[in-house]
């Protein structure tokens, strides 16, 4: 047995040690890998070609952004993951000091065993990449509305980066690691698996303040949402709710099981005492691994409900409310052809809808002005009841912006008369109300929308460039997400700008496009998401290892007063479901917090994706834990009984 | 000729209360020799044993091994001197579990760059000498606490060091073992010529020694040598220890 064997074998036949290790490397890896083939993917270049719709710059930004987030992150990661399975080899590092090992060797020996897994992970996760490629560039071109889809190809540059990015990645690890270790006195190591615990003590100042900071944090949060402008107080209770956590988990947690331990009536109480006497050591041990857990997985949480609601349909149809715009000119002469054609193609393809036709004028001082008769045919179409106003002087206002509406909701910065200047003309308006939608899409041209009277809208004299009004045709169409066919036919037939004489908008293509912009952003928060919940998965494993070993002499003592597999299926029940659930459950009320802000900042529901999401993490972290309270038991009862 | 030469040690660990674990222990070893201590629990006789070995650093006093004074030499160095001219044997036998019986003998000369031809003629010749030449592809879960014991006897002689270090070695063990290993550890001193430092509490496995040094709370307390009846020299430890009371 040559040096470099004996580092070979130490990880090999350390593999259930290492394998949580290993398997989150080679996922980093594999995300790293599948973001390289993505940015290096022949299709993606730049303008697509294969569809009206192109990658834009976001996108690209996105894809590269995502890479170095994986990679920084996967860093720490993984150096936390090493130190602590460092730590647990601590009396054998202690007996190759005593057998005469250099410190040099010492290096050396991680080194290579570093090294090794290092690279093996490497060539698996490209390998397991390579495997689902071809899904991830089905579900890609899914997600950013690429039809025609994305061919497969060779990805050897981004191979070459992937292995020269996680050499580098492993290479300054081992380099690190080496320096975690540290050459103590070989009884220290020989002897820290057996140093007899100290009684965990807890302070009631603290622990009182963990709860404040965490309620606090909250308060900070929903404060925000009806002040958005103060900005610095997203950061600022986030930070509250951080420092509150680690104190839950540290003080509170150990200080709530010291107070039931006086309890003599709970704590005396059948396997209790084995339960919670074990659980004040176990809570003082993981608060860093709860907390670091349950915030990696309540950022993986809330950041993947972010993106996902960015990409859902009621965004767009937030900013307009309209399927179809098609605007046109007085000079235009295949107006009645074109719609001819849009009635045509929806019938045919069997959609129900609404259509109106409104002509606004243009008002020098940035406003649309609609006639009362004019915006009760949209308030109709888009299923709004009709407005009525009392003399000519009176207005109604109608938002157009997402933050308009907000404000109109809030009833805030609302002038209660509005100067209406064109030409020679100025009227002077009273505000009679707001109404609480969008009336039409005031994104680009940022106008103001405004209502008035029939009469009073005869009055007010036409532009300086205009001699008759243009025609807005509206559609509002049922299920418009499925528009997208009808809308390519559409956008065909109708060269498009003819002179400036018509223009066609549809809602389906605002909605691709920002689809795509966000299908990008959800990729990236998704993989990112499913890395850190590996990832706490993985800091988990380590943990349940180690007090694997210490368990087995704990229960194999007590097994000898006599306690029942049952009892012990209990009692490790409810240990594990702490360890597994605890900071979920921390991470999930962070989460929904972050959720119900959220929802107040956009004005449709995002009830439903946050439900999907946080059920699919809990159904995992469920799974998991009956996987591995099975092999526990099963390794527990085989030693024991 | 003199082999060990330990001048006023004393150890004592810090702490809130400080404890003085050793004090003022001054003992020679010769070559050849094989020398047990032995005394009370919590005497210091482990203390001492990890002191000599260089594990544990003395809070002042010398170690001269062979010539040289361990606690001085840098990391690097202290590590050649463990790798060279000690050898060791505990109660909990600290053999790694991931390697094969085979490996574990063999992990001495590993460290020392040996060629893997010669670990192999080594590794046969020991594992003859100690019974266990069936067992060396075996995995240690997969052996009895004997066998455990006499691998790590293996591992501490296979790189023939000058001094092996051996902390209650038949502690964990039934007495047929426990004598096994004794008889073992005796042929090595009596074969071999290795110096051998015995710390145990059993009067059995003292009486293999030539001398025995009694320590009692951390002082050197008396010293007895073994004449030519085993039986009488292990009467003797029997008397030493009903005085010492413990």
């Amino acid at each position: 047995m040559t040096f470099l064997q004996f580092a070979i074998n130490n990880v090999l036949r350390n593999k259930r040690i290492y394998i949580a290790h290993f398997l989150s490397s080679s996922l980093s890896v594999m995300f790293f890998f599948i973001y390289a083939f993505l940015v290096f993917h022949p299709d993606l270049q730049g303008e697509l070609t294969t569809t009206s719709i192109t990658l834009n710059m976001l996108g690209g930004i996105g894809l590269q952004t995502s890479q170095y987030i994986i990679f920084i992150f996967s860093f720490f990661f993984l150096l936390y993951s090493v130190g602590t399975f460092l730590k647990k080899r601590n009396k054998e590092f202690g007996l190759l000091l005593l057998l005469g090992i250099s410190p040099r060797q010492m290096n050396k020996l991680i080194f290579i065993e570093n090294m090794l897994i290092g690279m093996t992970a490497i060539v698996f996760g490209i390998f397991i990449g390579l495997i689902l490629s071809k899904l991830i560039l089905i579900i890609v071109a899914n997600i950013l509305g690429i039809y025609k889809g994305l061919v497969f190809y060779l990805p050897i540059k981004a191979m070459l980066l992937t292995i020269s990015a996680f050499m580098l990645l492993f290479l300054t690890i081992s380099v690190l690691t080496t320096k975690i270790v540290g050459i103590e006195q070989p009884i220290d190591l020989l002897k820290s698996d057996k140093k007899p615990k100290v009684q965990p003590k807890a302070s009631k100042a603290l622990s009182f303040l963990s709860i404040t900071f965490i309620l606090l944090g909250y308060f900070v949060e929903f404060y925000y949402t009806s002040h958005t402008n103060l900005f610095i107080l997203i950061p600022m209770g986030v930070f509250l709710v951080v420092i509150g956590t680690y104190f839950l988990f540290s003080q509170f947690s150990v200080y709530t099981l010291n107070f039931l331990k006086r309890k003599e009536n709970i704590y005396f109480k059948k396997v209790n005492l084995l339960t919670i006497s074990e659980l004040v050591y176990r809570m003082k041990d993981n608060a860093i691994l709860f907390f670091m857990v349950s915030i990696i997985s309540a950022i993986a949480f809330t950041g993947i409900g972010t993106f996902m609601s960015l990409g859902n349909p009621g965004l767009s149809e937030m900013t307009n409310p309209f399927s179809y715009t098609y605007i046109s000119s007085p000079e235009n002469k295949q107006e009645e052809k074109h719609l001819l054609e849009i009635n045509k193609k929806l019938k045919e393809a069997e959609f129900s809808y609404r259509t109106v036709t409104v002509a606004p004028k243009e008002i020098q001082n940035n406003l649309l002005v609609f006639s009362l008769t004019d915006f009760n045919h949209i308030a109709n179409v888009l299923g709004h009841p009709k407005e009525t106003l009392k003399d000519d002087n009176q207005t109604i206002l109608v938002p157009t912006t997402v933050a308009e509406l907000k404000k109109f909701k809030n009833k805030e910065n609302i002038s209660n008369s509005i100067d209406l200047v064109q030409r020679d003309t100025d009227i002077h308006l009273r505000v009679k109300k707001t109404v609480s939608y969008l009336g039409w899409d005031g994104k680009d041209d940022g106008k103001r929308m405004i209502v008035v009277s029939d009469k009073m809208f005869e009055k007010i004299p036409l532009g300086q460039n205009e001699d008759t009004l243009w025609n807005y045709h509206l559609f509002t169409v049922k299920d418009w997400e499925k528009s997208e066919e009808v809308t390519k036919q559409l956008e065909n037939d109708f060269p498009i700008y003819e002179e400036g004489k018509y223009a066609f908008k549809a809602l389906v293509v605002q909605w691709l496009v920002e689809k795509q912009e966000n299908g990008m952003l959800i990729i990236t928060s998704v993989l990112v998401g499913i890395l850190f919940f590996t990832f706490a998965a993985s800091f988990l494993y380590s943990r349940l290892y180690t007090d694997l070993e210490r368990d087995k002499h704990q229960y194999m003592s007590i097994a000898k007063i006599g306690l029942t597999k049952n009892e012990l299926k209990k009692v490790i029940t409810r240990q594990l479901c702490i360890m597994f659930f605890l900071p979920i459950v921390i991470a999930l009320l962070h989460s929904i917090i972050a959720f119900i802000a959220l929802q107040k900042l956009v004005s449709f529901s995002i009830v439903m994706d946050s439900v999907f999401l946080l059920t699919f993490f809990v159904s995992l972290q469920v799974m998991y834990f009956f996987v591995v309270r099975w092999r526990y038991l099963r390794y527990l009862n085989k030693k024991i009984m | 000729m003199e082999l060990l030469n330990v001048c006023d040690l004393d150890k004592i660990y810090k702490g809130k209360v400080p404890y003085t674990a050793l004090s003022n222990i001054n003992l020679k070893v010769n070559k050849g020799e094989f020398v047990g201590i032995m005394g009370p629990s919590g005497s210091g006789k482990t203390t001492l044993l990890n002191t000599i070995s260089t594990i544990d650093a003395p809070s002042s006093g010398k170690v001269i091994l062979n010539g040289k004074e361990p606690h001085q030499l840098s990391k690097e160095k202290l590590a050649l001197f463990r790798r060279r001219e000690l050898g060791f044997v505990h109660q909990t036998f600290n053999l790694l579990s991931t390697l094969t019986v085979k490996e574990n003998i063999i992990l001495p000369l590993t460290l020392d760059g040996v060629h893997p031809q010669d670990m192999n003629h080594e590794v046969l010749t020991i594992a003859e000498k100690l019974g266990i030449s069936n067992i060396l592809n075996k995995y240690i879960y997969e052996i009895s606490g004997g066998q455990a014991q006499r691998t790590a006897i293996a591992r501490a002689v296979i790189h023939s060091p000058k001094l092996i270090l051996a902390d209650e070695p038949t502690g964990n063990l039934d007495s047929k073992a426990a004598e096994d290993v004794m008889e073992e550890l005796s042929k090595i001193n009596s074969e071999l010529g290795t110096t051998i430092m015995l710390v145990t509490h059993d009067a059995i496995a003292a009486s293999y020694c030539d001398r025995i040094i009694f320590i009692k709370d951390g002082k050197f307390y008396n010293e007895i040598y073994c004449g030519d009846n085993r039986k009488v020299f292990y009467q003797k430890i029997l008397d030493v220890l009903s005085l010492l009371g413990g």
